[in-house]
């Protein structure tokens, strides 16, 4: 194997139309997988659009929510047979727990209920169309194995995400599927700055001190970008890492190391 | 915005055309006369890389000529004891330039606490002069000669984050290799130069073997039946020959993993899950 290529092979991403999502799919594209983009938002028309252009293999975008359990087995079901399933849909809001308001706890059900029932159902569907020498990727975070103030549903999410991805590994190891975690850490994406926003407002500090403080705990420099966290991702469903599962592997540039 | 400028970033996104491939880089893998090391000299020179390899046995230069017959291109060879500061520094010399340091070299002997004598303590010295100062010392040869965006891989072991019985020595020194590991990640990342470590599970090589053997006959078991220990362990059956761990190695040493470091890589079948 001189390059990663996935001709033929059928990857199935949640989350795909934009953010890190958004840079797995142009890695696949780019080495010639069959997509399929599970999504909710608007984008994701444009964005089948635009990954079509790159690559070999056909772009698919399915508009479908994961927490709807209904709807995602018979999206699944439509697709087929899956070689690599990459549960990377999530939403990432802070909650604080000194806010008393609805919509605090609003936002924590509904980060729960995304990242990990939405996770566990889609991947539930996924599995029945999987077979041996296939892969799971499920997209956790560095905050799956620490943590940041005011984050606590996002937090206890992520690391939740790791939890079943281990649970899962032993239960599909004797069926020959691997599942994995990619532990991003921070990336240019508008989630992110969306939070470093609000970070910003509660602590008021301006927001590039406290992004160059993140930047300045990595071991290498500068902030990723979402195509920077796709080459882990090219790692795991390809058959180099056939001999890893049960692993959440940080791609974060040296944020955490643990 | 306080942030580092990112154009080697944007260089990256051919990283999917070139990806797998070395060519034109020079590495250095130490400890591969056999098994994972000279399983991943193997894979690297077939990538395009100049390899070097070392170990401190004589059937280094056997290896270096089955490489160079495979990959159809020359690999170079260096008998060395890396505990020999001396040594390593004059043997290294003719060495300009490395790109990427696998560094595979160890020592894995029974430390029981219960054994009484200077032989235990003889054995535990060695383990650590040999898995945790030998990589220090050729690290620190290694990194004056490396380019910028270079790369460091060291062999760790599923014993750097957890232990068994009458490991206390080889187990005390791969989680300190890990820290080490960790600790240069931050020192060299300035660099771009990325640090991590392989956790490899059981290979079925002589090394590990050994181990397997000893505590089978001090315990009165069958060698299978210590050996079904460990491998009832992982999440995917059977046991992983040398040829199984070379993927994670060549992932990390290749320009896809940039944005990879100061990580420990489990290559185990799901033995040990972190």
């Amino acid at each position: 194997m001189h390059r990663f290529d996935f001709k033929n092979r059928v990857v199935v991403l949640t989350g795909g139309s934009r953010g890190i999502g958004l840079g797995i799919a142009q890695a696949f594209c780019r080495t010639d997988a069959t997509l399929h983009i599970v999504a909710i938002d608007s984008g994701l028309p444009t964005a089948v659009r635009e990954l079509s252009a790159i690559g070999q293999g056909s772009v698919t975008g399915h508009l479908c929510d994961i927490t709807e359990s209904a709807a995602i087995q018979d999206c699944i079901d439509g697709i087929g047979n899956i070689d690599v399933f990459i549960a990377n849909a999530g939403i990432e809001r802070l909650t604080p727990i000194e806010d008393l308001s609805e919509e605090a706890e609003s936002d924590f059900r509904k980060i729960i209920n995304v990242n990990i029932i939405g996770t566990y159902l889609s991947i539930r569907a996924a599995v029945k169309n999987m077979k041996s020498g296939a892969s799971i990727i499920l997209t956790s975070s560095v905050w799956g194995k620490s943590a940041a103030g005011a984050f606590g549903a996002y937090v206890a999410s992520k690391h939740a995400n790791i939890g079943f991805m281990r649970s899962l590994a032993r239960e599909l190891g004797p069926k020959g599927i691997r599942v994995n975690c990619v532990c991003p850490g921070w990336v240019e994406t508008d989630a992110a700055m969306r939070s470093l926003n609000k970070m910003s407002a509660r602590s008021g500090r301006p927001e590039p001190e406290i992004l160059g403080e993140v930047i300045a705990s990595q071991c290498l420099p500068g902030l990723q970008e979402p195509a920077d966290i796709a080459a882990l991702y090219l790692f795991l469903a390809s058959s180099l890492s056939r001999n890893i599962t049960g692993q959440a592997i940080n791609a974060d540039r040296g944020e955490f190391l643990g | 915005m306080p942030i580092a400028a990112n154009s080697w970033v944007k260089k990256g996104h051919t990283m999917y055309e070139n990806g797998l491939r070395l060519d034109g880089k020079t590495a250095l893998i130490v400890g591969a006369s056999s098994g994972i090391g000279f399983e991943v000299a193997k894979e690297f020179a077939l990538q395009g890389a100049n390899v070097t390899i070392l170990a401190n046995d004589p059937a280094i230069e056997g290896a270096a000529a089955a490489i160079s017959k495979c990959a159809c291109r020359p690999v170079s060879h260096i008998l060395c004891d890396i505990t020999d500061r001396t040594g390593l520094n004059r043997k290294l010399a003719p060495l300009q330039r490395i790109d990427l340091l696998v560094h595979n070299a160890g020592y894995e002997r029974l430390t029981p606490l219960a054994s009484p004598g200077p032989e235990v303590e003889e054995a535990f010295r060695k383990i650590v002069d040999v898995n945790l100062f030998g990589a220090y010392y050729v690290t620190r040869e290694v990194v004056p000669r490396m380019p910028d965006g270079g790369r460091i891989i060291y062999t760790a072991s599923t014993y750097a984050k957890y232990a068994i019985s009458r490991m206390s020595g080889y187990a005390s020194s791969k989680h300190a290799l890990v820290g080490m590991m960790r600790t240069f990640s931050h020192e060299l990342g300035a660099r771009r130069i990325t640090v991590n470590a392989v956790c490899p599970g059981w290979v079925n090589t002589e090394f590990s073997n050994r181990s397997v053997r000893e505590i089978a006959a001090e315990t009165g078991r069958t060698f299978q039946d210590v050996g079904n220990d460990v491998l009832s362990l992982q999440a995917i059956e059977g046991h992983l020959e040398p040829r199984d761990i070379v993927g994670g190695y060549l992932f990390l040493a290749s320009d896809l993993a940039k944005d990879v470091s100061g990580q420990t890589i489990h290559i185990d079948r799901g033995e040990y899950q972190n």
